[in-house]
């Protein structure tokens, strides 16, 4: 099932660089508070920023027990919308550790990178009540503008990359055509591709960017790879 | 880019005829443009058509188009040529580089003489010298006083841009802005937002439908953006629904046939 990677630690060391990302959530949307992970390879995540306790102790649970909406909406690449928490019939154990915090709904959006889906934001509120039309739209729209940053965050927190001097920024663009390419050598999905990348950089010691730089230069193939 | 058409736009020899090249060029630019918000349009198409049409215009040799992330980044959406070397240069310009400065002042940003640029941005300076680029123009992005991107020009040659010049680089740049933003947006509170984003994704996925083709056709990153492009127009679709339709395998790739941009 899941691990749980050194959350607390995370949480800490990426408070202070990650501030901005969660606040437009808080601004825009009729939410408690929120909480942004990046997974990876076997849906381990990484805590990149949460506004408060709850919102950390909600993604630690989720992580802890392997189950919940953040788990479902990055399973499903889909808004995992619970309304009145109360009511749900679902993830039973998630549900009885959430009985302890104050939480009447949760709002799970996945975190897309064009076709990948790299992680999730979990917003809360205290009292129950859906989100309107708009309000998803606005979160979907909020998600695409810190995909990239949440995931460029949760390699340098994962130590596949050195965060001291230059920021790899010219390499980007190969992470997502190397997604592409790995995709079909695989014949899984973007989610999948982006996975396995990440899992065989920090695997073989190598950054990212540098796999994706040797897929994209075609000295890497991962149909080539021992299993 | 047509090297006398430069020459002669720079020097003014025979500023009369040329003027009125020139102009015919810069209306059927901006009717191109206006054409292309008519109907549903693709925001990375237009912008890719409209960097061409103004590094043409004005005689430089690359351009880009860069929008504001999440984080505060600027991230490039739009370029005149997808080869890496030249996306390399308009990257770490969005690192540390005019396109920053233009992006945080809102100002115009103009370095006539990159290689005299010795300690503002030494990364930019290398970069740009080693493709061999010598001059750069940034023009901000703006819209109701927030700057929200900046379009960013290369030149080979030193020197800057004529105020006329300048000054359409600004009109293109806004051209480039409503497009981005979209005739809806200007209604909509938080539309603005959510178009900008919007862009940005687009860019990602299409990164990947590039590589998508590049592992199954066996063509360059270049081929396969043109071939993307292509099925788009053809199949009257905007690029971000061919791009999806590749990652995700509904549009066989196979069907896809790479070209030399």
């Amino acid at each position: 099932m899941q691990t749980v990677t050194p959350m607390s630690e995370r949480a800490e060391t990426s408070r202070t660089a990650g501030t901005q990302l969660t606040s437009p959530f808080l601004e825009l949307l009729p939410i408690t508070g929120a909480a942004i992970s990046v997974f990876d390879q076997d849906r381990r995540a990484t805590l990149i920023q949460a506004t408060d306790a709850t919102s950390t102790r909600l993604e630690e649970m989720q992580f802890d027990l392997g189950e919940g909406p953040s788990v479902d909406a990055y399973r499903t690449a889909t808004l995992i919308s619970v309304p009145e928490l109360a009511w749900v019939d679902l993830w039973p154990a998630f549900l009885r550790s959430a009985a302890e915090l104050t939480v009447g709904a949760i709002f799970a959006f996945p975190l897309m990178l064009g076709a990948a889906c790299t992680g999730t934001v979990t917003c809360y509120r205290t009292t129950p009540g859906p989100l309107d039309d708009d309000a998803v739209d606005i979160g979907a729209s909020l998600c695409r503008a810190i995909a990239g940053p949440s995931f460029r965050r949760a390699i340098v927190l994962a130590a596949d990359e050195s965060p001291d001097g230059q920021p790899p920024i010219e390499s980007r663009r190969e992470i997502h055509q190397a997604t592409g390419m790995v995709l079909i050598q695989l014949q899984v999905s973007a989610t999948d591709a982006l996975s396995r990348i990440r899992a065989y950089a920090f695997s073989s010691g190598y950054t990212v960017q540098e796999i994706a730089h040797d897929v994209v230069s075609r000295r890497l193939n991962f149909a080539e790879l021992p299993e | 880019m047509n090297d006398s058409e430069y020459v002669a736009g720079n020097i003014r020899a025979d500023s009369a005829r040329d003027d009125s090249t020139r102009e015919e060029r810069i209306n059927d630019a901006f009717v191109r443009v206006a054409g292309t918000l008519v109907d549903s349009y693709d925001v990375l198409d237009l912008l890719s058509t409209l960097m061409n049409t103004c590094t043409e215009l004005l005689g430089v040799q690359a351009g880009g188009i860069l929008i504001v992330d999440g984080a505060g980044q600027l991230e490039l959406v739009a370029s005149t040529s997808e080869e890496a070397e030249i996306v390399e240069v308009m990257i770490v310009a969005a690192g540390g580089g005019p396109c920053v400065d233009c992006f945080s002042t809102g100002r115009v940003v103009s370095v006539s003489d990159i290689e005299a640029e010795a300690g503002r941005w030494p990364r930019f300076r290398r970069t740009a010298l080693d493709q061999g680029f010598r001059a750069a123009h940034a023009t901000p992005l703006r819209l109701h006083g927030e700057v929200i991107g900046a379009m960013n020009l290369l030149s080979t040659r030193i020197g800057a841009l004529s105020v006329r010049d300048s000054q359409l680089a600004q009109a293109l740049a806004d051209v480039a802005t409503v497009g981005i933003l979209h005739e809806r947006s200007f209604r909509e509170p938080g539309a603005v937002a959510a178009q900008l984003h919007l862009a940005l994704d687009t860019r990602v996925l299409v990164e990947q439908a590039k590589g998508v083709l590049a592992q199954v056709r066996s063509c360059t990153m270049t081929e396969a953006f043109a071939a993307l492009r292509n099925y788009a127009r053809e199949h009257d679709v905007t690029l971000r629904a061919a791009a999806a339709g590749v990652v995700d395998r509904t549009i066989a790739a196979e069907s896809l046939v790479p070209r030399p941009a």
